[in-house]
């Protein structure tokens, strides 16, 4: 779980081109959205390609992103629990 | 029917970035394809905005937040953009995706930021405003067409305070085709232009104030018309605001390194009388560059110094009053912008 | 109080019919032209359906009888097929008699052709005069060319609200006497561009699409081109137009809430709104009849909706979304919404909003789900694009 967590954090950072960020500051715990690193409803659908690109997860209704992204860490053990790749 | 002042400028173009003083220090463009010279975008824009946006995006709202902060204005009835080829950048982007993953696992960011009013909401956006928000895309005409739209705004009191602007980027692909038809010079000695990319953005209100640059009078564009025309085209318009040719003390002109439409530009070389300069050694060509050139003219108005870098005639006028400008983009799309001392 | 500016012709080609005729004929028939993918090659082709028009690129290539040196693509060949009937229906014979304009909008221009060619135009000698048309003004200069226009051409994109704003600059250009006569409207091809756009951004239905529904999924694309002849009423006397109807009122805000989703509260719907209502002199209780952007996509329908509740309060006022006979035909749209506005002024009927099941919850607005007969003077024409570009036009009966 700790080597998928840094892979995420790697990837939104390189995916949402987050040139400013420090991967070492991103908490696995703090939010993605609002207050946490600021990001949006299209950030989100970003997220949704990369899950399906990368680990065959297809997401259906941009909704669901909510509960998934909510932070790292809830988005690792969504990959950890329905990955097909 | 209100008048219409400049009052403020903002330019990023293949010159080094000045926020005053557009007419100094001026260098030709040397390269085929020659990039902005870009400001520290930070000073206006977060970082969280900046990364998804394309040099188009950035160089169109730093230019036209300088704009509107240079004329000290706080509150803007209209928000109007000319582009030629819009965000191409991101255009391009997604499009390649597309045709490389045949379709699949395609991301909405590039997407978005390619449709053509992209600049003009950014800068909404970034301004909080809801004023009246148009873009212009036709070519070499797309810029005075939205310089037009603004005039109107304020002639009828539709609007006091406006910002227009020009805006265009380099981007690989689709300059990399405009070099295969001859748009663009491929190598130094073929046909076509000398490119570039840039943005220029202009706050024009009905009051003019101690930092007014000049007055717009009137601006026509047309689609088509031949070299033999041009006499009439120019000499009709300014009769429709009172003037005739020796009211005109200088004329700028978007003449290129493209010979093959020098022909549009004999009428105003044959002058005898008034100054004529180009810009477009400095500016390079692209479909707005015609903004970049009514940013020049501003500036001899404003200061009545016309440098000598600029001028392609022999004659050189003391006081300049009225400043005709015309241009006209691969043979098409020509345009006059009339503009007077303040 | 002046009457507004008078439209003395029009045009159109959609997924209902390749005339006005053929148009108001499917409106009155409630034949939707939305269907299976057809013409458009793509790989979601078993998936999406879309309001493609029933002409493929050559037959109308053909129809129009272009030289084989033409460089017009699909949005380019759409849009002069419209501006044709348009100009006919108006009965111009001589486009340059008066001083006369073209304002057109494209939001696809000619990616509808560079999609196919962009990395191979070097082995493709014969296909590079398409290099140039790829961008928004080409196809408005084409056609002007082709009805042999000299005179005030451009174009504007603004997304889904292009076509509106192309008519309210044209009113514009009329009203201060720079024009005596203009042909505003737009055009948009369907491309692979756009409808993996609009995937990627998750708001496509793969079903019929259901403005105002709570159960609403997402839109249909669709193509289509549109015009309409304003001109001064110096004009209508001068040569003894009928006039069809007039464009009494306009308005242009920006929404400035996010680049694609609009407001919670539909901030600039409303102002864009409230702004026409001003110009025409009409109060909101005088509209007959609301012709809604109506995109069916949640977040389109809740902000309008919101915005709407605003503008009418609590007055009952009839509307529809006409979308699902067409699709949602991007920078055409407004044009293709204007000329069955000026059809709905014609038949006095409110046009049906199909698919519609269940009102949305939070604001309980219930459409026309079948064509109403009534008395219709004022109707009134939402168009919404991205980048929170709102525009509203106000079509009153001649």
């Amino acid at each position: 779980m700790e080597n998928l967590i840094e892979e995420l954090k790697h990837k939104i950072v390189e995916v949402l081109n987050l040139e400013d960020i420090n991967v070492e500051d991103i908490d696995a715990k703090d939010p993605l959205f609002g207050d946490g690193l600021g990001l949006d409803s299209i950030d989100a659908l970003e997220l949704i390609v990369l899950l399906d690109k990368d680990y065959g997860i297809k997401i259906s209704d941009p909704k669901q992103g909510k509960t998934i992204f909510q932070s790292i860490e809830t988005m690792a053990q969504y990959v950890t629990d329905n990955r097909t790749k | 029917m209100k008048k219409c002042y400049i009052n403020g400028i903002g330019v990023i173009s293949a010159q080094k970035f000045v926020e005053h003083s557009f007419t100094k220090d001026l260098k030709c463009v040397s390269e085929n394809l020659n990039f902005a010279q870009h400001p520290d975008y930070k000073e206006i824009i977060s970082a969280n905005q900046l990364r998804r946006m394309s040099s188009a995006v950035k160089m169109g709202i730093f230019s036209g937040l300088k704009a509107f902060q240079n004329a000290k204005i706080f509150d803007v009835d209209a928000i109007i953009i000319g582009t030629g080829l819009g965000c191409l950048s991101d255009s391009e982007k997604f499009l390649k995706n597309m045709i490389d993953n045949d379709e699949e696992f395609l991301t909405p960011t590039a997407f978005i930021q390619s449709t053509h009013n992209t600049v003009a909401a950014q800068i909404a956006l970034q301004l909080k405003s809801n004023a009246y928000n148009f873009t212009y895309v036709n070519g070499g005409n797309s810029f005075e067409s939205a310089l037009l739209d603004g005039l109107m705004q304020i002639q009828s009191e539709e609007s006091s305070n406006v910002l227009v602007g020009g805006i265009d980027e380099i981007a690989q692909r689709t300059h990399e085709l405009y070099q295969l038809i001859n748009v663009i010079k491929s190598t130094n000695n073929s046909v076509g232009a000398r490119f570039a990319e840039g943005s220029t953005f202009f706050a024009l209100s009905s009051e003019k104030n101690d930092d007014t640059f000049a007055e717009i009078l009137d601006v026509k564009i047309i689609n088509s018309i031949t070299p033999n025309e041009i006499e009439l085209f120019v000499t009709d318009f300014l009769k429709e605001n009172q003037l005739d040719i020796n009211s005109i003390d200088a004329f700028l002109i978007g003449k290129n390194d493209d010979e093959r439409f020098d022909s549009f530009y004999d009428f105003f070389l044959q002058n005898e009388k008034s100054t004529v300069g180009v810009y477009k050694a400095f500016s390079g060509e692209y479909e707005t560059a015609s903004a970049y050139g009514l940013a020049i003219a501003s500036e001899i108005l404003k200061t009545q110094n016309f440098p000598s870098i600029l001028k392609i005639n022999q004659n050189s006028g003391k006081e300049f009053n009225y400043i005709l400008l015309y241009n006209q983009f691969n043979g098409i799309n020509h345009s006059l912008v009339l503009i007077k001392k303040c | 109080m002046s009457r507004g500016v008078a439209i003395t012709g029009m045009g159109i080609i959609s997924a209902i019919g390749n005339s006005v005729e053929e148009n108001r004929l499917s409106l009155l028939q409630n034949q939707s032209g939305i269907d299976k993918i057809k013409y458009l090659e793509t790989v979601h082709q078993s998936k999406f359906l879309l309001g493609e028009v029933k002409k493929s690129t050559d037959e109308l290539i053909d129809f129009l009888q272009l030289s084989s040196e033409n460089h017009f693509t699909r949005t380019g060949l759409l849009g002069l097929y419209a501006v044709k009937e348009a100009i006919e229906n108006a009965a111009i014979f001589d486009v340059n008699e008066e001083k006369t304009g073209l304002i057109s909008s494209t939001s696809v221009g000619g990616m509808d052709f560079t999609e196919k060619y962009f990395f191979d135009y070097e082995n493709f000698p014969d296909k590079q005069k398409y290099i140039i048309s790829h961008e928004a003004g080409d196809s408005t200069n084409l056609i002007a060319n082709e009805i042999g226009l000299k005179g005030f051409v451009t174009t504007i994109s603004t997304a889904c609200s292009s076509a509106a704003n192309a008519i309210m600059l044209g009113a514009r250009m009329i009203k201060s006497g720079r024009l005596d006569r203009v042909i505003v409207g737009g055009t948009d091809a369907l491309s692979k561009f756009t409808l993996n756009g609009f995937n990627s951004l998750m708001i496509l239905s793969d079903e019929l699409n259901q403005p105002f529904d709570e159960n609403r999924k997402g839109l249909n694309l669709g193509e289509a081109a549109a015009y309409l002849v304003l001109e001064s009423d110096e004009m209508v006397k001068k040569y003894d137009k009928k006039v069809l109807a007039y464009l009494s009122g306009y308005g242009n805000f920006n929404d400035a809430f996010h680049q694609t989703a609009s407001s919670e509260t539909g901030e600039g719907a409303y102002l864009a709104m409230k702004k026409s209502l001003e110009i025409s002199g009409l109060s909101a209780s005088e509209i007959d009849y609301v012709n809604a952007h109506g995109t069916a996509t949640p977040n389109n329908d809740a902000s309008e909706s919101a915005a709407l509740k605003r503008i009418f309060q609590d007055s009952f006022f009839d509307f529809s979304s006409t979308k699902p006979f067409t699709g949602h035909t991007l920078a055409a749209a407004a044009a293709v919404e204007a000329v069955f506005s000026i059809l709905a002024l014609e038949e006095q009927k409110v046009w049906a909003n199909l698919n519609f099941r269940k009102a949305i919850e939070t604001f309980g607005l219930i459409p026309q789900t079948n064509i109403k007969s009534k008395n219709i003077d004022h109707v009134l024409s939402n168009s919404f694009g991205f980048g929170g570009n709102c525009s509203t036009l106000i079509f009153s009966k001649a």
